[in-house]
């Protein structure tokens, strides 16, 4: 008798981690959120396990209710390079075997990819935009007046915006759905023992005592952080402008396009871009390793691997929150840092009842429900599952509605919308 | 940000492909005793051979090619070497 309690004993040890398996798998794997006759979008993206998790939930449960059909995202996840790069091969495969270019007729393109999101506006404006990949996203104009009462934030564009030759609006390729900026993390015990007072701008980087101690993410495979390093250079021409007006108080009331082709200020901008590129490769000379994406770099200054490193807002903040704040912190370089919008686009050859949910998907991140998801807390009534996104919402009015709390907070406060800086410098 | 695409050959160039020489070298800087010497010798090693008027004439050059619809991969390949 006790010989069979053993063995039902050792079978259900056997069989309980793959029985709890099933249980805990169905339905939290990041874009398998629905069943297999599900409508299926591919969509390319860096975003992290938690964003995919959350976002193609709750996409899945909105689209059900108010398109009464079940829709499923299949996430190809590569790093904000791969991204770019797997779109340009892919479509320069297309491209050859048509003579060169796209087929006019888009059932002919066949690419297996129809969304790409995420990745910075850089990537969507100036790499992929100029590639013909992005499709016109149809949007409701009343939607799109409510979300972005203005078409800019500080100068950047948060949604692409053209007109044809006649002066008519074009549809926009990209559209930012939600917004992100660059700082740096550190590891504050690491900064006790060195001595070294706590990093503040992004010089303090270049410190000779973090020889060997700085984590980097390689520009090659990290478009962000090819953003964050930029954005050192912009805030040493920032300073040179600054310095420029200074010393010709005279010009200051007058408009920039009076004084910025004078001859002596493009003289102290380009001195500022030198500078800013010394910064920069000093604080290459301090660095450990080049990390291939920019997620790794916040986990290795909370491990103790670096003391420093240059990440991406939210990636900085989750670590901070999970870890603790004494062994990650952000901080945002004052005055530094540049806010810009994190798009979405639908690629060329997406059509028919794909073209369509494309569409949807893009107007669902546009919902102040799916806006909520990357700022509120988890527990918060339309707050993520499981962790804090900790990324700003783009649309303006959630912020004037004084709605949202701050991710590690619990009550809302008066949020404001993010203003960017480094104004100078724009070239 | 419209000279950020030109300068990540620059960045990969002298931070990644030249990285045995540039570690070596500031391991060396920082050992000279004189703070003066050992400043006078970072400003040299991290002062890159380039301007911004290098990179903003690299940046129309490509616009340029770009409108001519050109081959841009074989032009950035060129100038990369």
């Amino acid at each position: 008798m006790r010989r069979y309690a053993y063995i039902i004993c050792f079978l259900l040890v056997l069989v309980t981690p793959f029985v709890l398996r099933l249980v805990l798998v169905k339905g939290s794997t990041p874009g398998t959120a629905t069943g297999g006759d599900a409508l299926t979008l591919v969509v390319v993206s860096p975003h992290n396990d938690d964003i995919r998790l959350e976002f193609s939930t709750a996409f899945s449960a909105w689209h059900l209710k108010k398109y009464g059909r079940e829709v499923k995202l299949d996430f190809r996840t590569v790093g904000t390079s791969d991204v770019k790069r797997l779109i340009e091969t892919t479509y320069r495969e297309i491209k050859q075997r048509n003579g060169n270019a796209l087929p006019t007729d888009e059932k002919l393109v066949r690419s297996g990819l129809d969304v790409v999101w995420g990745g910075g506006d850089y990537m969507f404006d100036r790499e992929l935009k100029p590639l013909g990949v992005l499709r016109p996203i149809e949007l409701d104009p009343k939607l799109m007046a409510e979300v972005f009462p203005q078409p800019t934030l500080a100068g950047v564009k948060l949604y692409d915006f053209a007109k044809d030759a006649a002066g008519k609006p074009l549809p926009p390729r990209w559209i930012g759905v939600c917004l992100s900026s660059f700082g740096i993390v550190y590891n504050p015990d690491i900064y006790r023992t060195l001595g070294l007072a706590e990093p503040a701008t992004w010089n303090d980087l270049a410190d000779p005592k973090l020889i060997g101690l700085i984590s980097l993410a390689d520009p090659q495979h990290s478009g962000s952080a090819a953003v964050a390093y930029m954005m050192v250079i912009q805030r040493a021409m920032a300073d040179a402008e600054t310095a420029f007006l200074d010393s010709h108080p005279d010009l200051k009331a007058r408009p920039k396009a009076e004084w910025s082709k004078n001859a002596e200020y493009k003289e102290e901008l380009a001195a500022g871009w030198k500078r800013g590129l010394r910064v920069l490769t000093q604080i290459a000379a301090n660095t450990r390793y080049f990390a291939d994406s920019s997620t790794i770099v916040p986990n290795d200054v909370g491990n103790g691997e670096a003391a420093a490193g240059v990440a991406i807002d939210f990636y900085g903040r989750v670590t901070q929150e999970s870890l603790g704040s004494d062994r990650c912190r952000f901080v945002s370089p004052r005055a530094a840092t540049a806010i810009t919008p994190d798009p979405i686009a639908i690629l060329y050859g997406t059509t028919g009842e794909k073209l369509t949910l494309a569409n949807h998907l893009v107007e669902f991140l546009l919902t102040r429900e799916a806006q909520l998801l990357w700022i509120l807390n988890p527990g918060q009534k339309g707050g993520p599952s499981i962790r804090s996104l900790r990324r700003p919402p783009i649309r303006f009015d959630l912020y004037a509605a004084n709605e949202i709390a701050p991710a590690g907070r619990t009550t809302p406060t008066r949020t404001r919308m993010p203003a960017a800086s480094t104004s100078a410098a724009s070239g | 940000m419209t000279t950020l695409s030109d300068l990540r050959s620059l960045w990969i160039s002298a931070w990644i492909d030249d990285r045995d020489v540039l570690l070596e070298s500031y391991a060396q800087i920082l050992k000279l005793p004189d703070p003066q010497r050992r400043a006078a010798g970072i400003a040299l090693l991290v002062d890159l051979p380039l301007t911004m008027g290098d990179v903003l004439a690299f940046k129309e050059e490509r616009e340029e090619k770009e409108a001519a619809h050109g081959e841009i991969d074989q032009w950035k390949a060129q100038k990369e070497n």
